[in-house]
C-alpha cells in the first residue's frame, strides 16, 4: 500500500493536522486523495479539534525526518471522540518498537484499527497505524478491506470478542517458542560472525607468513643467481669438469722425477 | 440416478487427470482448450487479487492457503505478489509438478478436511474444488475445516455456483447451493459478503466471499 492510498481509508475527514513537520512531500501525498475541501494545517497546542480531524505524523528513529512519540502525545490527547490518527512509522516492520506508541494511544483513549505495511516510501515510513479516539470499543475492522473506517457503528459482539481474545491467547503461546527460536538463530548468527572474524584474522596471519616466506625465497633465488654469475663459481665449475686422470697426474707430478 | 464417485475414486480420478492433461486443462475446464483456459485462469486470478486486497507487502506478507491447489497456478501467481502461500492437494502427480516449478509456495499432500496447522491464515481460497467432493459428509467436514483456518477479519473464498439448491453434473461434480453454504458458514462465525459470477463463457460458477467476524 502506498501513502497516498491511506486517506481514502478514513471517512468524513474535514481537517488534517500534521504534528510532524515533514514539508510538502507528505502533504502532497495525503492530499492527493483527501476530500477537496479538507483543510491541512500544522499542529498548534490547544487549538480545538473536531470529530472530523485526522492527526497525522511521521514517527521514527531519524530526527531529521521523524518526530518521537512524546511529540505526538498532546495531539492525540486533544482529539475528540470520533477523531482519527494516522501515524506513519519509520522503523522497519521486523524491528518495530511499538510499545511506547501503544502506551500513548491507549492513554489518549485511541483504538488501533489497523496497522498496514507501506511500500515505496524509502526510510520515511515502513508502516502506518490507523487509530481512532473512542469512548467504547469500535467495531472490528476487516483488515483486508479497503472500505473506509467507520467508528460509530455497533460494538463488536461477544462472539467476535471471544474470538479475538482466543486468537491472541493462542498466538501468544505459539509466538513464545518462535521468539525463542529467533533469538537462538540470532545467537548462532552472532557466533558464526565471530568465528568468521577469527578465521579472517588467522587467514590474514597466514597470508603475512606466506608473504615473508616468499620474500625470503625470492632473496635466496636472487643470491643463487648472483652466485652462478660470479667468476669464482664459473672457475670452480671448470675445475670440477677437469678429467680425473689429469688431476691425479697433477698430484703425482713430483713423485717420479724427484732425486733419489 | 447417477452414480457418484467415492472419495477414493475422486482422488484417483484427479491424480490421473493431472498426469494425462496439459497444465491448465488438467485443473481447469476440460471443455476449453489451453488458450481459453489461460484466459479463464487469469480472470479468476484477477478476481482473487481484488478480494485479497491491497496488503501485498513482502516485508509483512499475508498468509494464504490454496486448498486443492492442483498444479499450483494460483499459488505461484499469488506468491509473486509477495504473499506466503501454502498449497494443499491430494494428487501426488500435481504436487510433483508444483515442486518442480517452484516459485515460492510450499506444498503439502492433504485433503481439504485433513489439513492441520499451528497458524491461522489471512485468506483461505479454494477454487472450483469443493464441487468435486461428492460425499456430502466429507464436503461439510472440508468446509468447516477450511473455515476454522481463517483468522478473525480474514477471508474464505470459495468457487462454486451461486444459486440455491444443489446440482449434480455428471458423476464427478456436485454444486452445493447458496442456501447450503451460507447457513453452514454463518454458524462457523463467517459473514457472507458476496457471490460474484466468473462471467466467463456462461460458466454458472463464481466466487463466494466470507469474512470471519466471530
Amino acid at each position: 500500500m502506498l501513502v497516498r492510498e491511506l486517506l481514502p481509508l478514513f471517512e468524513n475527514v474535514t481537517t488534517i493536522v500534521e504534528v510532524s513537520e515533514s514539508g510538502e512531500a507528505l502533504r502532497e501525498q495525503l492530499q492527493l486523495r483527501a476530500p477537496s475541501d479538507a483543510e491541512y494545517r500544522g499542529y498548534a497546542a490547544g487549538t480545538t479539534m473536531e470529530a472530523g480531524t485526522l492527526v497525522v505524523a511521521l514517527l521514527g528513529p531519524d530526527p531529521a525526518s521523524h518526530v518521537d512519540v512524546a511529540t505526538i502525545a498532546p495531539a492525540l490527547r486533544e482529539l475528540p471522540v470520533g477523531g482519527r490518527a494516522l501515524l506513519l512509522l519509520g522503523w522497519p516492520v521486523p524491528d518495530l518498537p511499538y510499545h511506547q506508541m501503544l502506551d500513548e494511544l491507549v492513554a489518549a483513549g485511541c483504538q488501533v484499527l489497523q496497522v498496514v505495511p507501506i511500500d515505496n516510501s524509502g526510510n520515511r515510513a515502513h508502516c502506518a497505524v490507523l487509530a481512532a479516539r473512542v469512548d467504547r470499543v469500535a467495531p472490528l475492522r476487516g483488515y483486508l478491506s479497503d472500505e473506509p473506517v467507520v467508528v460509530d457503528g455497533a460494538t463488536p459482539d461477544l462472539r467476535a470478542l471471544l474470538r479475538l481474545i482466543g486468537e491472541k491467547a493462542f498466538t501468544d503461546l505459539l509466538g513464545r517458542p518462535l521468539r525463542q527460536k529467533l533469538a537462538e538463530a540470532g545467537d548462532r548468527v552472532a557466533e558464526q560472525d565471530q568465528r568468521i572474524r577469527q578465521l579472517e584474522k588467522e587467514l590474514a596471519a597466514r597470508d603475512a607468513t606466506i608473504a615473508g616466506v616468499e620474500r625470503r625465497l625470492a632473496a635466496a633465488r636472487s643470491d643463487n643467481a648472483k652466485l652462478r654469475a660470479s667468476a669464482t663459481y664459473r672457475v670452480g665449475r671448470v675445475m670440477v669438469a677437469v678429467p680425473g686422470r689429469i688431476v691425479r697426474g697433477w698430484r703425482k707430478r713430483g713423485t717420479a722425477d724427484s732425486p733419489g | 440416478m447417477t452414480l457418484r464417485l467415492s472419495d477414493a475414486e475422486t482422488s484417483k480420478f484427479w491424480n490421473d487427470r493431472h498426469q494425462r492433461l496439459t497444465d491448465l486443462r488438467s485443473g481447469g475446464d476440460v471443455s476449453y482448450d489451453e488458450a481459453t483456459n489461460s484466459m479463464f485462469y487469469l480472470r479468476r486470478l484477477s478476481m482473487l487479487m481484488d478480494r485479497i486486497g491491497l496488503q501485498n507487502n513482502r516485508v509483512a506478507p499475508l498468509y494464504l492457503l490454496d486448498a486443492g491447489c492442483g498444479k499450483g497456478y494460483f499459488s505461484r501467481e499469488l506468491a509473486k505478489l509477495g504473499h506466503e502461500v501454502d498449497g494443499i492437494d491430494r494428487s501426488e502427480a500435481a504436487l510433483a509438478q508444483c515442486r518442480e516449478l517452484g516459485g515460492g509456495p510450499r506444498y503439502y499432500q492433504s485433503g481439504l478436511s485433513e489439513w492441520r496447522t499451528s497458524w491461522l491464515y489471512d485468506v483461505v481460497l479454494t477454487v472450483d474444488v469443493l464441487f468435486h467432493i461428492m460425499d456430502d459428509a466429507e464436503w461439510e467436514r472440508s468446509v468447516r475445516n477450511l473455515a476454522s483456518l481463517v483468522r478473525l477479519g480474514g477471508k474464505l473464498i470459495i468457487g462454486d455456483w451461486g444459486q440455491d439448491g444443489d446440482h449434480l453434473f455428471g458423476n464427478y461434480q456436485i454444486c452445493r447451493g447458496r442456501n447450503t453454504y451460507v447457513p453452514l458458514l454463518e454458524a462457523c462465525g463467517m459473514r457472507f459478503e458476496s457471490w460474484e459470477s466468473y462471467r466467463f463463457r456462461r460458466s454458472p460458477i463464481g466466487f463466494y466471499t466470507f469474512t470471519r467476524i466471530g
